[in-house]
């Protein structure tokens, strides 16, 4: 069985590897087109802009969607919920590879890739957000990839250092969690610097809050959607356990997405309130908002609801759909849709194709990787050898 | 159309005043969609 799970069929000519290969080769030409040529040759920021969507969607929602690794593992380790413990190999290796590629796709905006270790080791700005968010994601990533070595290590027979790994797991979690509360909502506090910039609908000094909330709901829809991806094309690799569990997994995760969703959108309100906002909600960009709040929070935590009475999965995949999409455009709305929205539309920014392209490559690249991984190691499945103790 | 506020007293008991209505409403309201979230369940601990 375990060889089966092991086979590693050639490289074929299907359509899936022609595209991304396709694509991967593209992203090789643009990278060498941005660092060779700067920011202005592939992209179309200004003074106006100064980030666009590689920080936008490859940074704010690559972080928001890999929430979901401490999502599960705290779920799993922390609160006991032993029943999802098949979720947390995929969901710390989604987590993995997502902060791997927020890392890289910030030396797309950032540059001179050789100085990334000064912040951090060199030039300490403390009493910058940024830092503390480099920091948090330099420690974060680290964790992560300790978290996700067992598999590996599984993989290439290293019992005796799996082993010790293993014993981290609860203080990783714990780390993991401190960590990701901080810069998950640090990530909504560098917004705050531009109140005069972010539209008031989206401007709120409960922002820090918002991103902290909302990468809960992201996380645990990141890992339906991962989860329905891995069992539509990944079957062959799973285990029992894992197709056993994954319906408790889902109505699980539907329910508490459910109820935290409920949540936000009453901060979200009260975030209305607070501030005296109401009046723009009979504007443009009033209906725009509307759109993101009932049709992305409302909408689907309503059909996480009903997934999770009736026991149904169907309501609870289409949710974290729309979940992760909302996701995506709540974060877009505050880092680039709703920012300087007073400028005339000639000066607004919208991104390059070339940009398009970047962040295509980048998350063809984490679906290229993820795959690797997944053929390879027990993730979806767990290794005969390590079965009978409680495996991590 | 939108309020005028003379005072930040008058802007903060406002908007205080709206966000309690609310907090009341939230207070309320979350425990009935738990409810409405769990009333199908078997009578047994969820963990």
């Amino acid at each position: 069985m375990l060889q089966d799970k092991l086979l590693i069929e050639k490289p074929e000519m299907t359509p899936f590897n022609i595209v991304a290969g396709i694509i991967l080769l593209a992203g090789g030409i643009l990278t060498i087109m941005r660092f060779a040529g700067g920011l202005g040759a592939v992209t179309n920021l200004d003074n106006n802009y100064p980030w666009g969507i590689w920080i936008g969607f490859d940074l704010l929602c690559g972080v928001a969607l890999a929430a979901g690794g401490y999502v599960t593992s705290a779920a799993c380790y922390i609160f006991g919920l032993k029943r999802f413990h098949s979720a947390v190999r995929p969901a710390i290796l989604t987590a993995f590879l997502g902060y791997a590629l927020v890392v890289l796709a910030l030396h797309y905006d950032v540059g001179r890739p050789w100085r990334l270790p000064y912040p951090i080791f060199f030039s300490q700005g403390t009493t910058s957000l940024l830092f503390e968010v480099g920091l948090c994601v330099f420690l974060y990533l680290t964790v992560l990839f300790v978290e996700y070595s067992p598999a590996a290590l599984e993989w290439l027979g290293l019992k005796t250092i799996r082993n010790l790994v293993v014993r981290l797991t609860l203080v990783l979690t714990i780390f993991g969690v401190i960590l990701s509360t901080l810069h998950q909502s640090s990530l909504g506090a560098l917004f705050m610097i531009a109140p005069s910039k972010l539209h008031p609908l989206w401007y709120s000094s409960y922002l820090p809050v918002y991103f902290f909330v909302s990468s809960i709901f992201a996380g645990m829809s990141m890992v339906i959607v991962e989860g329905g991806l891995a069992h539509k094309y990944l079957k062959e690799k799973m285990d029992q356990t894992h197709l056993d569990e994954n319906q408790g997994v889902v109505l699980g995760f539907a329910r508490a997405a459910s109820l935290v969703m409920m949540g936000y959108f009453g901060i979200k309100v009260i975030g209305l309130a607070v501030d005296n906002n109401w009046h723009y909600l009979g504007t443009g960009w009033g209906a725009w908002f509307i759109l993101e709040i009932a049709g992305f929070i409302l909408l689907p935590a309503f059909l996480y609801a009903i997934a999770a009475r009736e026991k149904n999965m169907k309501p609870a995949r289409a949710a974290a759909w729309i979940t992760v999409l909302g996701v995506v455009l709540n974060r877009l709305n505050i880092s680039v849709v709703a920012f300087n929205w007073y400028l005339p539309a000639s000066q607004r920014y919208v991104p390059s194709i070339m940009e398009i392209g970047t962040s295509v490559f980048i998350v063809t690249l984490g679906v290229v990787i993820y795959r690797f991984i997944t053929t390879r190691m027990p993730i979806l499945f767990e290794h005969p050898e390590y079965k009978t103790e409680d495996n991590h | 159309m939108e309020e005028m506020f003379y005072t930040l007293q008058d802007f903060m008991t406002h908007t205080k005043g709206v966000v309690y209505i609310i907090m009341g409403a939230i207070l309320v309201l979350m425990p009935l969609f738990w409810r409405f979230l769990t009333d199908k369940d078997d009578q047994k601990p969820t963990f």
